[in-house]
């Protein structure tokens, strides 16, 4: 048993700070083992179910999980920026943001080798294609350049990389709209919701052990980018000017996303007659509510409104009934070919 | 930190009796005290901030988990006993 539970007295590092909080419980509850996991529980429950399932259900799974492997490893790779982004000097200077970045980096690097296990050990008949990490001449999945989370990956690097190299306030608001309430807080908890789901159909039981981690370790860094908005906004309303234009770039970051998200979505659900029963406008709804949540309920933005976000989502809805992803799917499977093959 | 009883945003099915003796167990079981066992299981569901959003947690489990009653704290606390052999 613990001897104690009181606060241990600490020097430099502000154990009050609510930075502190997020870094100590990612620390506490974020430093769980993937290969353990895997071992722990084992491939082989969910490689019978996997088998049992037709083409169709399989390829639901696949649509979703590319986005998310593509997704953990785009926001892995701009952790580093998010490091160098707290440091500015238009926050509140602080080492305790900095240890909240640290472990965000450790544990989506962690998400992207979760499922680069599962993928490869579970479901490599729909991937024959995967293998080659962009890092070393290869592409996203061809799945996730089809869709509109392709763009919204590689969008994010561009923000990232403004915020992070002398980037405004302005800059730093749309980087971290973009990144902690449309990549984590919509286009992720959406695919949470879908897994819960598909998984009513096809219960993957390891696949949904790991999302329970993956999603824990989201929520603490949707909170972060939040307490990151939350001091921006403040300092805006303090009639600071340099931090004018924070809430309108927060918002407009938020209808630019909202397109690429709710492409994401029709592209899993209703472009292959969502045979394991997601549910399209469900999925879009629950998506413009997390964001209603964290915009309006948590940030208290006055740059829009509920009612003008919903309909943006309903636009949004509109536009991507007309896509059509085969070619680009055809498409991106023969370059990734090419690449696979060094020419 | 907010305590596991006064979360809001989900659907709970289980009592709060059930939920102490679960904790109460748990602690025992991991040589931790059921304040901090508490403390970890509703940081799991809501991150610090009073709301059960964690989708991949707080929504349904894989399939029907009978032995969770597919309420989110106990799924939560199933979790957390994983986490802590990894």
């Amino acid at each position: 048993m613990d001897a104690s539970t009181d606060q241990i007295k600490a020097g430099r590092v502000d154990t009050d700070s609510q930075y502190y909080e997020l870094y100590q419980k990612s620390v506490e509850l974020g430093t769980w083992d993937a290969e353990k996991l895997v071992r722990k529980v084992g491939f082989e429950d969910d490689r019978e179910v996997w088998g049992g399932l037709n083409d169709n259900e399989k390829e639901q799974w696949a649509r979703l999980i590319s986005y998310f492997i593509d997704g953990e490893q785009a926001v892995a790779a701009d952790a580093r920026r998010i490091m160098k982004t707290v440091s500015s000097p238009y926050f509140d200077r602080s080492m305790e943001k900095e240890m909240m970045a640290s472990a965000l980096g450790l544990e989506e690097a962690k998400h992207t080798q979760f499922f680069d296990l599962y993928l490869t050990n579970v479901m490599s008949d729909k991937f024959p294609q995967y293998e080659l990490d962009s890092r070393r001449g290869g592409i996203q999945i061809p799945r996730t350049e089809a869709c509109g989370a392709g763009e919204m990956f590689e969008r994010q690097g561009t923000l990232q990389a403004q915020a992070a190299h002398g980037g405004d306030p302005a800059d730093i608001a749309r980087a971290a709209t973009n990144y902690h309430i449309g990549v984590e807080g919509i286009l992720a908890r959406g695919g949470y919701f879908a897994k819960n789901r598909m998984m009513q159909e096809a219960p993957l039981k390891l696949l949904n052990k790991g999302f329970q981690f993956i999603s824990t370790d989201e929520g603490r860094h949707i909170t972060f980018g939040l307490e990151l908005l939350q001091e921006l906004i403040e300092k805006e309303r303090e009639g600071l000017p340099d931090y004018q234009g924070v809430e309108n770039a927060i918002w407009e970051q938020a209808i630019e996303d909202i397109g690429y998200i709710t492409d994401t979505a029709y592209f899993i659900t209703a472009d292959i007659n969502d045979p394991l029963d997601v549910d399209f406008s469900e999925l879009v709804n629950r998506g413009a509510r997390l964001a209603g949540d964290m915009m309006f309920d948590t940030l208290d933005l006055d740059a829009g409104s509920a009612t003008e976000f919903m309909q943006a989502s309903a636009d949004a809805m509109e536009n991507a009934q007309g896509s059509d992803y085969d070619d680009v799917i055809d498409r991106y499977d023969h370059i990734y070919s090419q690449k696979m093959a060094g020419d | 930190m907010t305590e596991l009883t006064d979360i809001e945003g989900a659907e709970f099915t289980a009592d709060d009796e059930r939920i102490q003796e679960a904790v109460d167990e748990a602690a025992d079981d991991l040589g931790m005290t059921p304040e901090k066992v508490e403390e970890e299981v509703a940081y799991i569901l809501d991150s610090g901030t009073g709301r059960a959003n964690n989708e991949g947690v707080a929504g349904a489990a894989a399939a029907d988990n009978e032995d969770t009653d597919n309420d989110p704290r106990l799924e939560a606390l199933e979790m957390f006993k994983l986490r802590q052999e990894l």
